[in-house]
This record gives structure tokens, sequence and C-alpha cells, in this order.
């Protein structure tokens, strides 16, 4: 009798250990399962993020600003031919939640995220100032050149124009001029005229005008 | 039952009991090694081959330099020396990163995304070698060595 203890301690024991060996068996499968970063689409999010954003892409006009009216025509195809890591991949690109790009239903992968600013140019801005000595108008900031037409009343003779002080036309005779001049676009530009006391006429500033706004690019690869 | 066969009853028994758990521990090691341990190796090893894939393709990507008149870039990347004990290699085909690797679940294909002044991209790197890309170009036209 003392030896029937004996075996059913052991099958016991050994029933223990086959439950230890399921259980740790289990506990390694979700531990490789949940290893599995999908590094392909990462780095396929990757890619289309930094190629959309990279200075010289036709997509921005400098780094990390997308160029509204590019945003606009892109495709799937178009973002294959820039990055193509995303070949045959569901994909998904958007702007602060707005979808740019969709193909396909990404619901998984792996998703990227970037701040950028998107520059929309919507014509030109025109500033007009009635010619008087020492008259100035201001060019906003982000404006790196100017189309500067003088248009002198009778009588009436522009010697020079300057821009934050610094002599961008002069003409001892007198202006009477249509020309382009290159801005500080790093900060707000005044635009100061010199001309003789009851001077007329007018001078014209045209220079694009920018809309710059900023979003999150959001990019979701799912292969 | 005579006194003989009485004494032989706890020999009998232990002989069993020590039996059994030799039948129980060589069936368990059967069964790990024979059927869950490759299983994982196949696993982790592929997971591991899509993600030296990427992370070459990731310090490609990076060491393309922002346009300039002369570029003149060597980095070195960090690879395993194997994957499921073996050696393997990465080749440059057509703008595509291609793994060779005698498992063919280990080995993959990812396609470089690269501006477009990179002209060619070339080269195959040994594992166990020294893995070196290199980048050399003008202000217009690039190129990539894997060496």
């Amino acid at each position: 009798m003392r030896a029937q203890t004996n075996l059913v301690a052991l099958v016991l024991a050994l029933v223990l250990v086959t439950g230890a060996a399921v259980v740790g068996v289990a506990v390694a499968d979700g531990a490789l399962a949940g290893a599995d970063r999908e590094p392909l689409d990462r780095h396929a999010a990757t890619a289309v993020a930094d190629r959309l954003v990279a200075d010289g892409s036709p997509t921005t006009v400098r780094a990390n600003a997308l160029d509204a009216a590019a945003v606009a025509e892109l495709n799937a195809s178009r973002v294959e031919a820039l990055a193509p890591p995303a070949e045959e991949a569901a994909l998904r690109i958007a702007l602060d939640g707005e979808p740019v790009v969709e193909r396909g239903a990404a619901s998984g992968g792996a998703t990227v995220r970037r701040s950028v600013v998107v520059v929309n140019r919507t014509g030109n801005a025109r500033r007009t100032i009635d010619i008087a000595d020492g008259a100035t108008g201001r060019v906003p900031r982000g404006v790196g050149r100017a189309v500067v037409d003088v248009d002198p009343g009778p009588n009436t003779t522009v010697h020079t124009v300057r821009a934050d002080g610094r002599v961008v036309l002069h003409d001892g005779a007198g202006l009477d001029t249509n020309a382009t001049v290159h801005l500080f676009r790093y900060e707000p530009t005044t635009v100061r005229i010199e001309t003789d006391p009851n001077a007329t006429g007018r001078v014209a500033v045209t220079y694009p005008r920018r809309v710059v706004e900023t979003h999150t690019l959001t990019v979701t690869v799912d292969a | 039952m005579s006194d003989r066969s009485r004494g032989l009853t706890p020999v009998v028994g232990k002989g069993l009991e020590a039996v059994i758990v030799l039948l129980y521990v060589a069936s368990l090691v059967a069964a790990l090694h024979g059927g869950v341990l490759p299983e994982y190796r196949t696993a982790a090893a592929a997971e591991v081959g899509d993600r030296t894939l990427a992370t070459a393709a990731d310090r490609i990507e990076a060491s393309v330099p922002s346009p300039a008149s002369a570029v003149d870039v060597t980095r070195t990347v960090d690879l395993p020396d194997t994957i499921d004990r073996a050696a393997y290699r990465i080749r440059a085909v057509d703008g595509t990163l291609v793994l060779d690797h005698p498992d063919p679940a280990v080995s993959g294909r990812v396609p470089l995304a690269l501006p477009e002044r990179v002209a060619t991209v070339e080269g195959t790197w040994e594992s166990d070698d020294r893995t070196v890309v290199r980048v050399r170009g003008d202000g217009r036209r690039v190129r990539v060595i894997l060496s």
C-alpha cells in the first residue's frame, strides 16, 4: 500500500511539471507574437513620410514645408514613385486626420507622424504706397522677392527706394521703373521712398501671398 | 504472499518509478526539441531577417545627405553576424535591397526610397565581413556603394 502512495505522488508531480511546461510554452508563444513589430511596414511608412517632407522633393517648397497645390494632386502612384517601399501595400496619408491619399484599408500596420507646415500660394498681394518723401509700406515676413513698380506723378523725381534702410533701387535722375528686388525673408520689411517734397504718384509693391498652416502629417502603411 | 516476494516489492516499485520518470523526461525533450523549438527558431529567424533588412535600408537611406556640391560619406552599418546560425548576404539590385539566406523563409527584399539624384546603388555585404556604406558624388549625381 505504501508503494501505491508513492506512485500517486509521482503521477501528481509529473502532471504539475507538464502543466508548468505548457504554461512556459504558452508564455513563449505570446512573447514571440508580441515581438512582431512589422519592421518592413515601419520602414515603408518612414520612407514615405521622409520622402514627402524632404528638401527638394516635388511635394515641398523647402524641408518640412509642403506645397498645398502639390499635396492636392498627390495620389497613390505618385507616392509609390517617390517612395518605392510603399508598393502594393495598403496606404493612408492624412493631414490632421483629413485623408490626402487612401488606398486599400490600412487597419493595422505602422504609423509615422511628422509635424509639417503647408504653404498655400494664393496669387499675388499688392501694396500701394502714395509717393511722399519718407513714405513707407510694409511687406510681411516670408517674402524673398517682390516687384516694385515706381510710377511717379508729374514734376516728381523718386531718387531711392530702400528696404529696411538698404538701398534696393536708386537713380539720381529719377526712377520710373518696374523692377524685382530681393528682400530679407525672415523678418517683415519696411519699404521706404525717398523723393522731393510735394511729390505725387504711386509705388506698387507686388509679392506672392502665402498662407502657412501647421499640420500633422500621418502616414500609415499596412503591407 | 511469500516472504521473498514481499522483499521484492519496494525494489520493483522504485524501478517502475524510475522508468516512468525517464520515459516522461524523454517524451518532454522530444516534444520540445522536435516540434516547439525549431518552430520558434524559424519564426525568430524570419523576424530577425526582416529587421536586418529594414535596418540596412534605413541606414542606407539616412546616409544620403542633402544636396551639396561634393558628397563623400562613409558609414559603418551594424548587422547581425548570423541569422539562425547561418551567414547571409545583402545585395543591391536595381534600387532594391535583397537578403540572401540559406533558409528561403528568412530571405527577402525591400525597395529603397532614395532621392532622384541617386544614380546607382551597387555592391554586396557579407554578414561576417565589414559592412560599410559609401556615398560619393557631386551636386547632380550621387552613387551609393555597399562594401
